[in-house]
């Protein structure tokens, strides 16, 4: 037997078993984010369906227009917001599952994935259902004499917020216990024994421990909210502008494709450069944390 | 402190399941708008959308659409698992962020390239009309089933020993027989978790739909999303509600067979 034979074969036999499903990608996920690059470059000629030509004009007019700008920081902004709502809300949850039985523990991560198999339709006009001028929340106020008139929640950027945390906590939560679960709770013990108090331990043992899921769980949480449409279009209307709510006007409404591409390839740069960016301080952070030596 | 954490837990959790419980609430409703304290219990808006075609319509495409998308996803992720678990190669690194990225593109953006695509370089080019076909909505959706189901595989895969699979080898096994009688029934919970997941991820989609459908072609989602543009009433809550107890059935069933709960 020739020793390095059966280790080349397995090679082959390993990448032949990948082929489809890296052709399927090449051609129908890679290709048409490339072509989306391309057609970002085109000229919009309007009433022509067929793209041609090569301009920047797409990208100056997005990068010069306050209007567009404004709604680049609105995305940010919502986009920051979920995510640092659904860290608060997550973190005790997260926690509270790691450290619990099994029986009680199936149920509860039953109920934190149940709303995953709901359509983001449906939880959106749930939103609409609860936070509306005649919703769940008015009526409960108008009943209990605290308010007259009913206050405007729907289609802020609030409720927004509201509804994409709402939308996005679950992964959270799964991320972060994930981590928390393979904290050893002795170490919490041992800084309680030591006279800490439970936020301190919280602040100096748990929290440092699991910044893995942290980090993982926002930049999940982050590409979520900047990129889903359905949420923001129908909890926000006409009210809330966001990049994907911008992407889905130009292209169905104004049918300006050229610069829906270039306002979605936008979208897509700033999301990944955020991301690698809030990655390498992390990073940069830890690493400096470990340096010190304390 | 304990009972304050409790209290927190419980008030997170309820805002969690608020949107789905308010929806199921409001769907045996009698009018049209919350109230409180409720006026009683009505089945008019499950007669009204039992009434309404296009929901039928709409909901067997999306079966035909999710049922078809996470069969070819699955036999596109099957071999792709297996080869990054069991083998190595050059590129498996590349490929396991490869196969993960539909997850980090927003579906929207997926789907303005897909509809790019589609109308132009396959009509033009190709000279093959896709878009607004079954095919054409099915190629997407098998694109957001396709992270699901390798995920899901590849963690099933990542549990179940090698060892069997080389014992069975060394007895004399050809490596399909291996796979047949080995592998595949020791991968059974993740298949069933896998197909359960792309079938939801499918069936729930609307961003790539909304992109890829023309009014003769849309989904489910897409149908109820321009019925609560047009209508905003109660018979979506219903539809909802009726969505709701169907997939609790369709999972609870696969819990009770496989155990699925272990897997998530």
């Amino acid at each position: 037997m020739r020793p390095t034979n059966p280790g080349a074969r397995r090679a082959v036999t390993g990448g032949l078993l990948a082929l489809p499903a890296a052709c399927a990608l090449g051609l129908f996920c890679a290709a048409p984010l490339l072509y989306l690059v391309r057609y970002s470059f085109f000229v919009y000629v309007p009433g022509d369906p067929l793209a041609t030509g090569f301009t920047l004009g797409n990208y100056v007019k997005f990068l010069s227009d306050r209007y567009y700008l404004g709604v680049l920081g609105q995305t940010l902004g919502i986009g920051l917001a979920v995510t640092l709502a659904s860290l608060v809300l997550g973190f005790p949850v997260a926690y509270g599952l790691a450290r619990m039985r099994s029986r009680w523990r199936a149920i509860c991560l039953v109920l934190i994935i149940s709303p995953l198999y709901v359509s983001a339709v449906v939880r959106a006009y749930g939103w609409l259902v609860i936070l509306g001028d005649a919703g769940v929340v008015n009526n409960l106020l108008r009943w209990l004499h605290v308010i007259e008139r009913p206050v405007r929640m729907m289609f802020t950027p609030l409720a927004v917020v509201i509804a994409l945390t709402e939308v996005a906590l679950p992964f959270m939560i799964l991320i972060l216990a994930s981590v928390i679960q393979n904290i050893d709770p002795a170490l919490e013990d041992a800084a309680a024994n030591l006279g800490a108090r439970p936020w301190w331990v919280f602040w100096k043992v748990v929290l440092p421990l699991s910044l893995p899921g942290v980090v993982a769980g926002s930049l999940l949480v982050f590409i979520l909210a900047t990129g889903s449409y359905v949420t923001p279009a129908l909890t926000g209307g006409k009210s809330v502008k966001m990049l994907v709510t911008e992407v889905y006007q130009q292209m169905t409404a104004i049918y300006n494709w050229p610069f829906g591409a270039a306002t979605a390839f936008i979208l897509l740069a700033v999301t990944l450069l955020c991301v690698t960016g809030f990655a390498a301080a992390v990073e940069g952070s830890t690493r400096e944390r470990l340096g010190d030596g304390r | 402190m304990k009972r304050l954490f409790v209290a927190v837990n419980i008030l997170i959790y309820a805002f969690i399941l608020s949107a789905v419980v308010f929806v199921m609430i409001l769907s045996f409703s009698p009018s049209p708008i919350f109230r409180f304290p409720p006026e009683g219990v009505s089945l008019v808006w499950y007669r009204k959308m039992l009434g309404y075609g296009p929901f039928w319509d709409s909901m067997g495409l999306s079966l035909v659409i999710a049922a078809g998308a996470s069969l070819v996803a699955m036999a596109l992720g099957l071999p792709a698992a297996l080869a990054v678990v069991r083998y190595r190669f050059p590129g498996r690194d590349l490929l396991v962020a490869v196969l993960m990225a539909p997850i980090v593109v927003p579906a929207i953006i997926l789907g303005v390239g897909l509809l790019m695509l589609y109308t132009q370089f396959f009509v033009h080019t190709l000279h093959v009309a896709v878009n607004g076909t079954v095919p054409g909505l099915m190629i997407g959706h098998v694109m957001v089933c396709l992270p699901w189901v390798v995920r899901v595989l590849i963690a099933g895969l990542q549990g179940a020993d090698p060892a069997v699979e080389e014992a069975a080898m060394n007895l004399g096994a050809r490596p399909l027989a291996v796979l047949w009688h080995i592998t595949l029934p020791l991968l059974q919970p993740a298949l069933v978790a896998a197909g359960i997941f792309a079938f939801i991820a499918s069936f729930g989609n609307v961003e790539l739909s909304l992109m890829l459908s023309v009014p003769g072609t849309s989904t489910l989602p897409v149908v109820i999303l321009t019925y609560l543009d047009n209508y905003n009433d109660p018979s979506v809550a219903a539809l909802s509600t009726v969505l709701i107890a169907g997939t609790t059935a369709v999972i609870v069933i696969a819990d009770r067979g496989f155990g699925l709960a272990k897997l998530i």
